[in-house]
Formats: C-alpha cells, structure tokens, sequence
C-alpha cells in the first residue's frame, strides 16, 4: 500500500477543467517532484490533496495509506499528516506563529501534551538550524513578513509538524541563494523512511540541493512524462513545450 | 407622570422668509400647468437651517427667465427642460424621487426652473450646458438625463461667473450598460449660494464615473446620491475643490448598493485656504441583500491657512458580511519635505505651492472634455493660488 | 463599607403617595444618603435639565425604554436584588462555564451580599493610607472629603451635558472615589469590584478620579462575567481629572446581562504633559450607548483610546471615542474594534476635534469592524472637525468578513473550523484585548471561544 495514491484525478476550478486524470503514487521515503509551467494546474494539485473546498473533483480517488480521502475536511487531513506549504500563504493579525504551531501541534498529536517550554526549546532549536531570527516567532502569522521569510516560515512549519506527507508548492521561487540553501536544508532535515515529499517546482534550482527520486513532467492538468532526477537537466535545457503533446 | 422615551428623528430645522417665492412666481416662466403642484409642496416647506453651512437666511431675486443660450451639443433628444415638458418628453422620469440636498431646493428647481435640460442619449452623445450668472444671477435649472442601453454620454455642465444664486437638480438614470461620464464645474465666486443635488440611478453594467470640481461659491451645498440598483453597476465619483475667503461648503457624496456586485468609490482631493470651510461626507451603504460588493471612500485635504477649516465625516453602513468597504482620510497642511525640495532646485516658495496644487488638480483637469471648460477651471484655479 | 448598608437600615420608610419621577423622589435619595445641601441642590437642577431635555437623537433606539420601570430601584427601601431563582439560566449557564466561583456567582448576579472581599480590601486600604491615597465609596466621598469632592463633583460632565447626564445628576447612587496626591505612584491597580457598597450592583453609580500632579494611577471597572440587574437600565457616570504629567489608566469591562440598557458617560480632562488612556471592552447589555471622552487641554496633553465591542444576537451596541484638542501639541490614538455575529449590531460613532488654538496635533483614528454573517450589522461614523492646518490627521476605517482563504490555512495545520474562526477573532481583537489585565483578557477569550463553540482555552 502506498502513502499516496492518486489514479484518474479530474477536478475543476470555477467550472473549468483544471486536473484531467493525473496518476501517481508515492511511497514513504520517496522525494517526488512535480515540474510544469505556469498554469498547468500544479498549485491546483496541492489543493486537492490537502482538501481545499474551492475546488472540485469530478473524478479519481486520493488514496492515502489506503483510504480514500476525497470529502474529508482540510483539518482532518492534517491531523491524518498531510502537509501543504503555501506559495502565498496567508496572514492572520494578532496570533503569533509559536501561539498558532502550538495549537496545530497540540491538534495533529493530542497525546504529547507538551508543556510550553519544551514546545518553545523546540521551537528555537528549529529556528536556529534554519537561521531564523528567534524573534520571529513572536510576530503574527505572515503579517509583514518577506518573501523569503514566509517561505522559511512554512518550512519552519514542515519540520515542527512532522508530517507524513509533505506537499511543498514552489517553495523555492522568489528566494535568493542564501534563502535558497536554507529552504532546502529544512526539505533534507524531514527526508528520511518516515515520509513521503512531493516538491512542486517551476524551476529546476531546488533540484540542485534537494535530490528527488523520481521527477514528473507536468502539463495541461496532467503527468505526461516521468523519470529520474536527470530528467530535470533535460527540461531546463529543452523546456517544456518539447513535453507538449 | 409618563415620560415619553421615543426616539427623535433627525430632524433640519427650518427657516421660512417672506421674501419667498410664491405659486404665481411660477406662472411667468411658462408651463405653470407642470410647475404648480411643486410649487404647491414648495412653499409649504421651509429651507432648512443647516448645522454646518449656516444657512439662518436667503436673498431671492425676481425670477425671470433664462437670457441667452446655455446648451449644445449631440444627442437623439436634446431640449431645454421647457421645450421638453411642451413636447410632452418628461413623463414618468420626473417621477423618479429623491431628496438631494433638501427638499425645498429640490422643489424649486422643479416649481421655478429657468434653465436645465432634458437629453435621451442612444449610441454616442455629447451634452454641453454653460451657466452664465454674470448674465443671469438666478439660475435654477432642471434637468434628465437619460441613456439608454449600451449607450455613451459625456455631459459637462459648466456654472460660472458672479450672481446671486444657483439651483440645481439633476436626474441621471444610466441603463444596463451604459456608460456615463459628468464633469460638473462649479466657479462661481462671490455667488451668494449654490445647491446642487444630483441623483443617478445605475443598472446592470452600466458605469458611471463623474468630477465634481468646486471653486467657490460664497455658500455651496452639493449633493450627489448613486443607487446602484443591479448587478455590476459601477460609479467613481472625484470630487476636487478649492475653497478660500469666508467660502463653506458642504459637499455630500452617497453610495447607496442595493444590488450585489456592485463596485464605488469616492474620491476626494482638496485644497482650503483663508478663513474657508469645507465638509466632505462619504457615505457608504451596504444593505443586507447586498453581497460581493466593493466600495471604498477616501479624502485628502490640504489647509493652507492656521483659520480654515475642514470637516470629514466618512460613514459606512454595512449589512452583508461578504464585502469590502473601507475608508480612509488625512487632513494636513504642505509638506514641508516636498516645498525643500522643490525650492533646494531653486524655485520660490510660491511657485512650489502652486506647482504642488496644480500636481493634485491635473488629472482632473486633463480629463475635461470641453476646451473652454478646461481653460477656465485652470483659470479658476490659479486666480485662487 | 458597611456605613451604607447601616444607612439603609437607619432610614428605611416607605413612600406611600409619590408615584412618578418627581423632585420628592429626588429629595427623598438625598435624604436617604444623609447629604449635604449642595448635592441635594445639584440633584434637583439635574432632575429640571432631565425634564426639559430632548432624547438623543442618535444612537440606539430607546423607544421601548420607560422610565417609570426604574422608579421603584430608586427608593431608598428599593428591593435591589432578585433572588437566585430569577437569575435567568442564560446567566447562570454562563457563571458555570467561565468557572466563577459559588460565591462570587451571586454578586454578579445581583442576588447575594458583598462578595466576601473585606479582608483584601482593608489590606490594600492600609497599603493606599500610608501613600496618601483616598479610595473610598462615592457616598462616603461626599460625607467625608466635600471640599474635594464639590470642587470637581459633575464639572467634567455637567448636568446639563445632555439627558442621561441629567437624570444620573439626579439620581446617582454609589460608586467610587480616588484621589492620588502628587508624584504617587499607586503601585496595583484599583477594582471598582471592592466598591459595591450596597446590597446589588450599582445602576447609577458615579465615579470619580483626581490624579494630580505627576501622579500614577490604574483604575478597572467591572469584570468580564456578566452581570444581572433587575432593573433595565445603567446609566452611570466616569469623571477623571489628570492633572499636570500625570499618568491614568482606566479599564473597563462592560457585561452586563442582555436585557439592559446601558447608557453611560466617561469623560477624562487631560492636563499639559499628562496621559490618559481608556482600554474599554463591550459584549454586554441589549443596547449601549458608550463614548468615552478625552479633552486635551493641556499642552502636550495625550489621550489612547483602545476600543473592542461584540455584538451578538440581538445586542445593538453603539460605541465610540470623542477627543477634543484644546491646547497645542496635543496627541491622540484611537484605535476601535467590533465584532457583529449573530444578527448583533456594532455601530462605531467618533468625534476628533481640533480647535484653533491647538496647533502642532498629531491624531489618527482606526476602526476596524469584522462581520461574522450575513445577519448582522456594522456600521461606523467618526466626525473629524480640523479648525486649523499645524495638524497631522489620519484616518482609516474597514469593514470586512474573516477569508475563506485564512480559515483554510489555519484547517490544513489541523484545526478545526470553529477552532480556526475563534483564533482569527481573537487575533483581530489581540492589539486591544492585551491592553485588558490579564484575568480579563483571559475570559473575553474564553467568551469568545464559546460563542464559536471553540475548544481554544
């Protein structure tokens, strides 16, 4: 049984055709990415596996760990350990980001019952490894913040909440090379047999620091070509419209 | 002892003067037939003692008809409003009800009328209308303007000059998509009063987008009421004024969304100087049936002077919780930074106030259709700078 | 403390041939209370303003409101307490949920003594005499300190100011008296909470601060658990004077229970250099009609106005700030939040005056109103009067909904909707309710978890 298995998805975004039967299947321990253009329906892909109501599926199954997850509310899917990294995630004035990661921590494993001190030296020792300034954590959720620092604010996210399956949508687009290195180095510090990641990417660039097992061609609601990390080359130097059908 | 807790209405207080016009008044302008049930209501109604205007009295001159010709332009109809009741083209648009800055004026245009214009606009049309209070110092004007589905209209109304007082009421109704433009110019300094009350009914698509531009008036109420009655009506109303001297005036701009989808704004953008005052009033008002509505408010007033002074009272009225609304205003005086700089390049202080005004003015100006119109609101401008 | 309650007993007659609001009524609480000739004057010239004077005519609507329905709690042998049985369960399901103890319970509702507070009360008492500090009941105030308390008894809010102001010249009753000498720092803050002297809670109540000069002071006004009156309205009066450099503080929490009319007025004279800042807090009552009030007229006087309201199902709530600059370099902040769920109403109304002579202001005034459905209603009008141009002046103002998109976000970190709701809310509400002592801002959370039917602690 795979983590995550998707066969013969189609969905729709205000009435338009958006995914038209994608398969795929990930596997614990697999790094998968997904590359495509703009607008293919990669960002609408993330949505569905996590649930997001505006969209609608009018076909296929969202198997994972073998149960069908379609219908199932956004938080019960967190709490199963799906994970989504925002590209423009959004900001919530007046809660801060340890308030906010304690609750969800607290959510998705009710039965730690950590203290708020631990949480905290927790906390800082992830800020730290990820060269976050420890203040950061002690300002609202995304209000003011970067480019670049909400990016490192989801993968801070990602590493506290430990989840099972990892959706990352483009977490690397907009970052400078130091940011860069970081973002990745939060992928490479969840890899391991424990989860399945699936990086969605327009560029090639995260490729050179995070190593994928397989990479999936993407274009026009679906997967038209799969293969391993050194297809991503051949894409930067061909492009995508070779892939067109 | 039973005491009576009730509410109380907001009531105008109201002033009457012999001096008023009477329902024979009306008789010598013509139409009496059309005129005399408004006249009836009219002197039955007091003028209304406003708060902040200080309106505590009137001067009303002899009432005679309109000396010269106001009106061009191009249009399927297009008459002056006396022409138009003659030929019997008013019909049930007259009946279309609002309330405009009071009552009592708004009846008077109708009661004494001696100017204003009726105009049906199908496909493309231009309507120009020019006051002139030097040569006529009563001008009370009436007007409808309609335009019809999928139409085009720009319309400038121009009141200039010195007199003694002007009335106005316009009726605008803009139909499913439908375009409308107003550009309605005020520079009348030293005119003892000018009310202004315009009402725009806006269907389906249609847009209409209208500057209010104000220089002077001893006295000025304008009033500007938009029901934006069906689905994706949009309205963007500029509002730019320039008050000096002893000048009030209170400006009062109504968006009224009583259908969802709709999208307003309010603009305002303005200079006081001297001992002037001026009110700006926003408001907004979303009702319950009304959802995905947009509608925004904002205002700058520059004041110039230690004894102007300006009133903002933006107002937002929400019933449905899937909208937008929002205002935002800022009352100030020059910035210092921008005078150093302009003045550290080597210009006067006079002239980089002038240059920062005519900055806030231009987009405004630049948009005026008629040349004339144009040249005398730059005109109008700089005599106040 | 207890000096009231003997008091009552001392004249407890009944009046037998005085039906109506009359100047005998008047008389006879004036009496009741043993005052002095000049309150009983002040009373009486509030009663002629309150007869003469026209209903507000704007704000809520009062319509239904009578005022004979209040009469009988004004006598001085006035049954000012229900019985626990007629504590509608509503209030009591609340008590229990916020976890307040049995004893306390009865106090907020109105039915039980003086909550058992006399022994903290004399420590603090003790604490406050050795700095110079007077902190006492209204009542007592006025028997015990009159030079003090004619000099600034109704000055801030004359009788005349407008018609709630005279009927609470006529009939005040309770409340509290705080007078910090110059240069002290009052070291905890000061509950109103120890100053319910009489049996019930006080539906007129007047208080009255006196910070002098580079004085410190803390003052909170009720508490976040609701309270049950069986009269239907509250009309009390705040009066604080900050003189020269001084530093005031007053919060307040307004609960009362849905069926009250609470109609009250705050006003602060703020003197050159000092700081007066109001923190208030409104989810109580059917209607409110609350504008607390700071005038500058010092210079370089400062007020903060930190505002939350939350109107639920069938609460209009009509609030606001008024600050007028008198003097130049003066500075105001008025930052307002509503929430309006439920079919509630929250309505923000403002006034900002600057006058001529004050130059050099700098002011900016944000409200924020959040609307939870479609049934409710958000409305706000802040007035700004600017009479000259040394004035730095900003306003903003929005009306909006929570985003289906922010709710998203929080549900795919695993919580639930009611959850992410509540959260967001208490986000919005954060800026303001941290400004609440801690206790307080604890339970208005709490209050709003539960109207979201949060598990959020």
């Amino acid at each position: 049984m795979s983590l995550l298995n998707i066969s013969n998805l189609h969905a729709k975004v205000n009435d338009k055709e958006v995914i038209k039967g994608l398969n795929i299947k990930i596997d614990y321990g697999e790094v998968h990415a997904i590359m495509g253009p703009n607008g293919s329906g990669k960002t609408t892909l993330a949505n569905l596996i996590m649930g997001n109501p505006k969209y609608e599926i009018t076909d296929g199954e969202i198997l994972f760990n073998g149960k069908n997850v379609i219908g199932m509310p956004v938080n019960e899917r967190a709490r199963l350990g799906i994970f989504q990294s925002f590209q423009y995630p959004e900001e919530i004035p007046g809660v801060t980001v340890r308030n906010f990661l304690k609750l969800a921590y607290d959510t998705i494993y009710p039965d730690e019952k950590m203290s708020m001190f631990d949480f905290g030296d927790m906390l800082i020792k992830m800020a730290d490894q990820l060269k976050i300034d420890r203040s950061f954590l002690d300002r609202n959720i995304n209000v003011g913040f970067s480019g670049g620092e909400r990016k490192k604010s989801e993968i801070l996210q990602l590493n506290v909440l430990k989840p099972k399956l990892a959706v990352l949508d483009e977490t690397d687009s907009g970052l400078d090379i130091d940011a860069l290195r970081i973002v990745a180095k939060g992928i490479n510090n969840v890899i391991g047999p424990d989860i399945g990641v699936l990086l969605i990417t327009h560029y090639q660039r995260i490729l050179d620091y995070v190593t994928p097992h397989f990479v999936h061609v993407f274009i026009d609601g679906k997967i038209v070509k799969t293969g391993g990390p050194e297809m991503a080359k051949e894409l930067e130097i061909e492009g995508y419209e070779s892939f067109a059908m | 002892m039973i005491m009576e807790m009730v509410m109380v209405k907001h009531v105008t207080p109201e002033f009457y003067t012999p001096s008023d016009y009477k329902v024979d008044d009306a008789k010598k302008l013509g139409n009496f037939k059309w005129r005399k049930p408004f006249a009836q209501e009219y002197i039955e109604t007091g003028f209304p003692k406003w708060k902040r205007l200080k309106l505590s009295q009137i001067s009303l001159e002899k009432l005679k008809p309109y000396e010269g010709t106001f009106l061009s332009g191009d249009a399927k109809i297009l008459k002056t409003f006396d022409e138009a009741v003659e030929k019997n083209l008013i019909g049930e648009f007259s009946s279309v009800e609002f309330r405009g800055a009071h009552p009592k004026f708004t009846l008077m245009s109708q009661a004494f009328f001696n100017a204003g214009f009726f105009s049906e606009i199908k496909g493309h049309g231009n309507v120009f209308a020019h006051y002139d209070l030097d040569s006529n110092p009563t001008v009370i004007d009436n007007s409808i303007v309609v335009v019809r589905s999928g139409s085009e209209a720009t319309i400038t109304r121009e009141v200039s000059g010195k007199g003694n007082l002007r009335v106005s009421t316009t009726k605008f109704i803009v139909e499913e998509g439908a375009k409308l433009k107003f550009f309605n110019v005020l520079i009348a300094p030293d005119t003892s009063l000018s009310v202004d009350s315009n009402s725009y009914i806006v269907k389906r698509g249609a847009k209409v987008e209208v500057y209010d531009i104000i220089l002077g008036a001893e006295r000025i109420a304008s009033n500007h009421e938009f029901k934006l009655i069906e689905p994706e009506a949009k309205v963007k109303l500029t509002s730019a004024y320039f008050e000096i001297a002893q000048e009030r005036a209170d400006l009062e701009y109504k968006l009224i969304h009583n259908a969802p989808k709709t999208i307003g704004q309010l603009k305002g953008n303005g200079v006081v100087d001297d001992s002037a005052y001026v009110v700006f009033r926003g408001n907004i008002d979303i009702p319950h049936e009304s959802y995905d509505v947009r509608s925004e408010e904002e205002g700058y007033t520059l004041n110039l002077s230690s004894k102007a002074r300006v009133d903002a009272i933006p107002s937002l009225d929400v019933k449905n919780n899937m909208v937008n609304a929002r205002h935002a205003a800022s009352i100030g005086k020059l910035d210092e930074e921008k005078l150093y700089y302009m003045m550290s390049r080597g210009l006067d202080k006079r002239m980089a106030v002038r240059l920062i005004i005519e900055g806030m003015f231009r987009p405004i100006v630049d948009a005026i259709p008629v040349k004339s119109v144009k040249r005398d609101v730059e005109y109008g401008l700089s005599s106040r700078i | 403390m207890s000096k009231n309650t003997k008091t009552f007993e001392k004249v407890n007659y009944i009046v037998r041939s005085a039906p109506g609001f009359n100047k005998r009524l008047i008389e006879e609480i004036s009496l009741s209370k043993d005052e002095p000739d000049w309150m009983k004057e002040l009373r009486l010239k509030s009663l002629e303003f309150f007869l003469k004077r026209p209903n507000p005519n704007f704000g809520v609507d009062i319509s239904d409101f009578d005022i004979n329905g209040i009469i009988p709690y004004l006598k001085p042998d006035a049954k000012k307490s229900a019985s626990w049985d007629e504590v509608p369960e509503e209030i009591k399901d609340t008590f229990e949920k916020l976890g307040i103890p049995e004893a306390e319970r009865k106090v907020f509702a109105g039915v039980g003594a003086q909550y058992d507070s006399e022994v903290v009360y004399q420590n603090i008492k003790k604490q406050l005499s050795k700095l110079g500090v007077i902190f006492l009941d209204m009542e007592s105030a006025v028997r015990e300190y009159p030079e003090i308390v004619k000099k600034y008894f109704m000055h801030a809010v004359p009788p005349n100011d407008h018609k709630f102001a005279a009927l609470h010249g006529a009939v005040w009753s309770g409340g509290s008296f705080v007078y910090v000498p110059e240069n002290v720092e009052v070291p905890m803050p000061l509950q109103a909470y120890f100053m319910m002297a009489s049996p019930g809670i006080g539906q007129f109540e007047h208080t009255l601060i006196i910070v002098n000069k580079g004085a410190k002071l803390h003052f909170i006004e009720g508490c976040s658990a609701p309270k049950y009156s069986v009269s239907n309205l509250h009309s009390g009066m705040v009066e604080i004077y900050v003189e020269e450099g001084a530093t005031m503080r007053y919060s307040t929490i307004q609960n009362w229970s849905k069926n009250t009319y609470n109609l009250n007025t705050k006003r602060a004279i703020v003197g050159k250099d000092a700081t007066m800042i109001w923190v208030s807090g409104s989810i109580g009552s059917a209607k409110t009609m609350l504008y607390p009030a700071s005038i500058l007229n010092g210079k370089g006087a400062r007020a903060e106005h930190m505002n939350i309201t939350y109107a639920g199902n069938g609460q209009h709530l009509d609030t606001g700030s008024k600050v007028i600059h008198l003097a130049p370099y003066t500075s105001s902040k008025v930052d307002a939040r509503s929430i309006s769920s439920d079919g509630g109403y929250a309505f923000y109304r403002g006034l900002l005056r600057v006058s001529k002579l004050a130059h050099h202001v700098k002011s900016s005034v944000e409200c924020s109103a959040l609307m939870m459905d479609d049934k409710s209603t958000s409305g706000t009008l802040p007035i700004m009067e600017i009479m000259n141009n040394e004035a730095d002046i900003g306003h903003e103002a929005r009306i909006g909904r929570i985003k289906e998109e922010q709710i998203y976000y929080l549900m795919s970190r695993g919580l639930s909707e009611d959850d992410a709701k509540a959260l967001i809310v208490r986000g919005f509400m954060a800026p303001v309710v941290k400004q609440l002592p801690l206790e307080y801002a604890i339970e208005f959370n709490r209050l709003v978890s539960m109207n979201f039917k949060s598990n959020l602690g």
